[in-house]
């Protein structure tokens, strides 16, 4: 062997560099669900899953909010949602699960510790996954439990904005429409307003979306066992927003890719991954600070026990790069249980440690990981 | 020098005569005082030498402690090497919870020996026990000031107690070492950091990989490399580019340290993925190149097989693929799978057989068509390889590729295919796989060449019937061995049959199997094996398990059944009663236990010293003699056709058939009515008809 065979390590970082995460173990809680952000108000973001939340800037203190319901393989706890309900200046957490059917809030004791007082908003029917929109424009977003029939509940509001405690609560279009697995907010038809997606179609918002009788269903797709959420987005960028969804319980990521004739529109499908299963929970942010938003998502590991196709594959969390209907895969961890993480049914991407690099904080049956993200390799090595 | 005892004895003797030592130790070890056995160890007298270490107490350590010091200095090596093994003990005693202060005492005893004024042969000895007992947070600046002795071997004996120590102290002892020690021993040094994984002279550490000693250069890169920290890369590259012929080796795994580190943490796996292609692209040895392949196929995805399939285009490509198996077998996930199956057909004869292996192991029905396949081929080194890996697959499909292999093999072959076969079977029974196991048993029952091995299979059949088994049954036993298998298994291939749509022959083989039920045990074998198709065969297998009941009545045990409470022997379901201030009427009742096992308790009331009545009409074709069987809590009055079978005064547990009387039916209509007594706690009865001769008696409700 000599010395210049064997010297090619530079070209190890040519080209787009990866981004470069610190995986930590904040806890060995197997809820799936959680969230950033600052329980105490001392600016610091703290981090909300399931039955705890961990201080920042260590995350190595947990503090009980309640106790969550068990069932089976799971928690009743699908959603980890910060809002600030009763206006109290502290956030509270929105919350529901399937095995409960209830809409919830955890009132949060002002940022003291000891535990929350639970509220129950509605007995729902089963919660497959909290989804949270702002479909009025108020800045306050409106909570969707994914649920049949389709609810929306807008927080109550006093004449300074803030939260009363309280939610008005709507049923959309009695006549019909929605349901199945899947579910996404976003402007299909480009009229302003905010429609909502279903596996087998979607719901066109009135000019009111509290005018719930005059929501339209348009069948035009079926997603089966869709991802929540569902998502909005204009993928090759041709000025009409697409549908990027994953199976949630089963292999593939895909994206629809909206077409118009007039006034007839079509969605032709493209696989972005069909190697992966139970992409349950997808996002999109910009990740890597290129202007453009990135796909971020990952295995929901053991979503149906491991009943689902590919449940005993490699867990994964992974970002996709997107280009004009080019999705690249990035994997950001990737292994068995024990080893490597996935994401859960609802989890939380935001600059924690403010470095400028948003973070990906990953909780699921394996346990809750937070990735800090440094950024791309080329700066600051040793 | 130790004692020798020459064993002549037998085991039993041995362990007699250690236990009659032990216990006259134990008596005698307390008695004897501890100035006594330290002068004992430091006999010249073997025997003396011996009791003495087995006898000084290690309860007290730090008593013991100073008084064997002095002897680990003796010229005498029996006596030195006899109180190191005390003081060993000793210093694993303390390390036990609950000893925490006694652990500082003792280690600092033990520090004493590493006195500037004792030998160097003392203070090696030492070093041997001392790492056992530093607990964290100690100050090890007695042995890190060995570690600049002018004695190179005093100074390794130093730095190899430090890394067993393994405290922050001593990882921080071996770091300030750095400095000051040769190239060789700083080397050495950095080696050891890299194994103890402490974070605290990572700075420190990255100082050495800039030094003008390659050796040291590349221990350093190991030092870092276990943090799988990426802002090491560039160093460890350089670190690689400047190595020379005689650390590039640990250049280069430092490198693949590194990589597989960031996997483990997390969050950098494609940059690890990146650095093991970079290895494996050069023409690096192939020790290295089959640790980056061994890496790819660890951690990595399907995206690594392109990476691993290139490296086999090189010269080497014959001696890597050990490795590529490796590597192929530790791949996971449904991608990699279908993968690894479109390699499979170009890939050469000697990777072929090892990937048939790796298919098995995957214990996906993915594979299973290749191993089907490969079990039919030619080549027996492939029927062989297949055979093993149908085998290990686990799959009850897999069972047929494994047939395949035994009507075309060898003897040998046969011989290999009924042992897997009934590992598949034994697997599948432990899944509770029915379809799966029968299968295999089946085939087992086929290529049994014992008559051990055929009972085994047909135990099988029994547990896990399937339809084709009846075809074997029928094809390979005679009528008078059919006739001989328990009517458990024949109702199992009855139920299946009809399950499988071939109702004629499920129904001719029910009625045999009904004809052979004789027995309470052979019913209740049958109930298991039509599971919940049993209840509502009650009537085929004379179990009554529909009634008109009322009560309850008062009861006195005193009494029998003299007391006459609802006309008995002629019953009037029409008709009402009143007892204890209450109306009591029939009312159907019926059992969901396939025994016919009726709770009076539930289904009248939870009372003590009472009795019910309960009534049934059934209808059989013709007159015929039979027998009455009961099982009663407690006791029990039986009339078939208004004439008393049985009657029961007792107080016990219910048993099937625990009564066994003789009665007439008529053509037709008959009556049976039951008086049930409750004495105290359970009150239930069942009732079932047979033949005269124990066969079962089938009838039709009457309602």
């Amino acid at each position: 062997m000599t010395l210049t065979a064997c010297m090619m390590l530079a070209a190890v970082l040519t080209g787009p560099a990866p981004l470069h995460f610190e995986r930590q173990a904040i806890d060995h809680v197997t809820y799936e669900a959680a969230s950033i952000c600052d329980v105490n108000n001392d600016g610091i973001k703290d981090i909300v899953s399931g039955e705890y939340w961990f201080p920042g800037p260590e995350f190595k203190a947990k503090h009980k909010i309640t106790t969550i319901m068990p069932s089976d393989d799971y928690y009743d706890d699908f959603s980890d949602y910060p809002m600030d309900v009763n206006g109290d200046g502290f956030v509270d957490i929105v919350s529901g699960g399937w095995f409960g059917q209830t809409l919830r809030w955890f009132e949060n004791p002002k940022g003291q510790t000891g535990e929350w007082t639970v509220h129950d908003v509605a007995k729902t029917g089963n919660i497959e996954r909290n989804t949270f929109c702002d479909i009025d424009n108020d800045g306050v977003a409106e909570v969707f439990p994914v649920t049949s029939p389709v609810y929306i509940f807008k927080l109550k509001c006093d004449a300074g904005g803030k939260g009363t405690g309280a939610f008005d609560q709507f049923i959309v279009n009695p006549k019909g429409g929605g349901g199945g697995h899947g579910f996404g907010c976003g402007d299909i038809n480009s009229d302003g307003h905010t429609d909502l997606i279903f596996s087998g179609g979607w719901l066109e918002s009135p000019a009111n979306p509290y005018d719930v009788e005059n929501w339209a269903w348009h069948k035009e797709f079926d997603l089966g066992s869709a991802s929540v959420p569902i998502l909005v987005f204009d993928v090759n960028k041709d000025g009409l927003n697409d549908i990027i969804v994953g199976a949630a319980h089963d292999y593939g990521l895909w994206w629809y890719e909206q077409k118009k004739d007039g006034d007839a529109r079509t969605w032709i499908k493209h696989d972005i991954d069909l190697g992966r299963s139970q992409y349950h929970d997808i996002q999109l942010h910009d990740i890597d600070n290129d202007g453009d938003m990135e796909l971020i998502t990952g295995k929901r590991y053991r979503a149906h026990a491991f009943h689902d196709p590919g449940s005993k594959d490699p867990l994964g969390v992974y970002y996709f790069e997107i280009n004009k209907g080019d999705f690249q895969r990035v994997t950001i961890d990737y292994g068995p249980a024990g080893q490597a993480s996935g994401v859960g049914i609802y989890f939380w991407v935001d600059d924690i440690d403010q470095n400028g690099w948003k973070d990906v904080l990953a909780p699921g049956k394996e346990g809750l990981y937070l990735f800090r993200n440094f950024g791309p390799l080329t700066s600051g090595s040793k | 020098m130790f004692l020798q005892p020459t064993w002549k004895m037998n085991t039993v003797n041995i362990g007699l005569c250690i236990s009659a030592i032990v216990c006259s130790l134990c008596a005698f070890a307390s008695a004897v005082p501890l100035d006594t056995l330290i002068q004992g160890i430091s006999s010249a007298d073997p025997k003396t030498q011996c009791e003495a270490r087995q006898l000084l107490p290690r309860e007290n350590p730090i008593e013991a402690v100073p008084k064997l010091l002095p002897l680990v200095g003796s010229d005498n090596p029996s006596v030195w090497w006899t109180a190191l093994a005390v003081l060993s003990d000793l210093a694993n005693k303390v390390t036990q919870p609950g000893y925490n202060e006694a652990q500082g005492i003792v280690t600092t005893q033990l520090m004493t020996l590493l006195d500037p004024a004792q030998s160097n042969d003392v203070k090696i000895r030492v070093l041997r026990i001392l790492p056992i007992v530093i607990p964290e947070g100690y100050d090890v600046g007695p042995v890190a000031a060995l570690l600049t002795d002018a004695d190179p071997g005093l100074r390794e004996k130093a730095r190899e107690a430090l890394e067993v120590t393994g405290t922050l102290h001593a990882a921080e002892a071996l770091c300030n070492a750095l400095a000051a020690a040769p190239p060789d021993f700083q080397a050495a040094i950095l080696f050891a950091l890299a194994r103890m994984e402490k974070t605290l002279c990572l700075e420190t550490v990255l100082t050495y990989t800039r030094s003008k000693d390659a050796t040291v250069r590349a221990a350093a890169a190991h030092a870092l490399a276990w943090t799988g920290n990426p802002e090491y890369l560039p160093t460890l590259e350089s670190v690689w580019k400047s190595s020379d012929e005689t650390t590039a080796f640990d250049a280069c795994d430092a490198y693949l340290r590194l990589a597989d580190a960031m996997v483990v943490s997390g969050g950098k796996w494609e940059l690890a993925m990146s650095l093991y292609r970079q290895v494996l692209k050069k023409d690096l040895s192939l020790v290295h190149r089959s640790g980056a392949i061994a890496g790819l196929g660890r951690y990595g995805d399907e995206s690594v097989l392109d990476d691993i399939m290139n490296a086999l285009k090189g010269a080497d490509a014959r001696e890597l693929e050990p490795a590529v198996l490796a590597a192929f077998d530790s791949l996971q996930g449904a991608e990699a799978g279908k993968q690894l199956l479109a390699l499979y057909p170009n890939l050469p004869d000697s990777m072929k057989l090892g990937m048939l292996g790796i298919f098995g192991r995957k214990q996906d029905p993915l594979f299973l068509d290749t191993l089907n396949s490969a079990a039919k081929s030619d080549d027996s080194a492939f029927r062989k390889a297949a055979l093993a890996a149908l085998g290990d697959s686990q799959l009850p499909g897999a069972v047929q590729g494994i047939v395949a292999i035994g009507h075309s093999g060898s003897a040998e072959d046969k011989a290999a295919v009924t042992e897997t076969l009934k590992r598949m079977a034994s697997v599948l029974r432990a899944r509770d796989d029915k379809q799966g196991a029968g299968k295999a048993f089946l085939e087992l029952y086929r290529f049994a060449d014992t008559d051990e091995l055929r009972q085994e299979a047909m135990d099988g059949i029994k547990q896990f019937p399937i339809p084709e088994a009846f075809d074997v049954i029928m094809q390979t036993m005679n009528e008078e061995e059919r006739a001989n298998l328990p009517p458990a298994i024949l109702l199992g291939l009855a139920k299946t049959l009809n399950d499988a749509g071939r109702a004629e022959d499920g129904k001719k083989l029910l009625e045999t199997a009904l004809t052979r039920i004789d027995s309470a045990e052979a019913l209740q074998e049958a109930f298991k094996y039509l599971g919940p198709d049993a209840l509502g065969m009650a009537p085929r297998l004379g179990v009554i398990t529909a009634w008109h009941m009322v009560g309850p009545f008062p009861w006195d045990m005193n009494k029998a059944f003299s007391v006459i409470n609802v006309n008995e022997p002629n019953v009037d379901l029409n008709a009402s009663y009143t007892s204890d201030g209450k109306t009591l009427t029939w009312k159907k009742v019926s059992t969901g236990d396939p025994g016919g096992l009726i709770d009076l308790a539930g289904n009248l009331a939870q009372a003590d010293h009472v009795c019910g009545y309960a009534f049934a009409k059934i209808s059989v074709p013709e007159a015929c003699d039979i027998q009455v069987r009961t099982g009663s809590d407690d006791g029990i009055k039986v009339w078939v056709n208004r004439q008393v079978v049985t009657e029961q005064n007792v107080d016990r547990p219910t048993k099937m058939d625990s009564e066994q009387n003789p009665a007439k039916l008529n053509a037709g209509e008959n009556s049976i009515l039951v008086e049930c007594t409750q004495n105290a706690g359970g009150w239930n009865f069942c009732l079932r008809l047979t033949k005269a001769d124990g066969a079962v008696l089938s009838y039709t409700p009457v309602e």
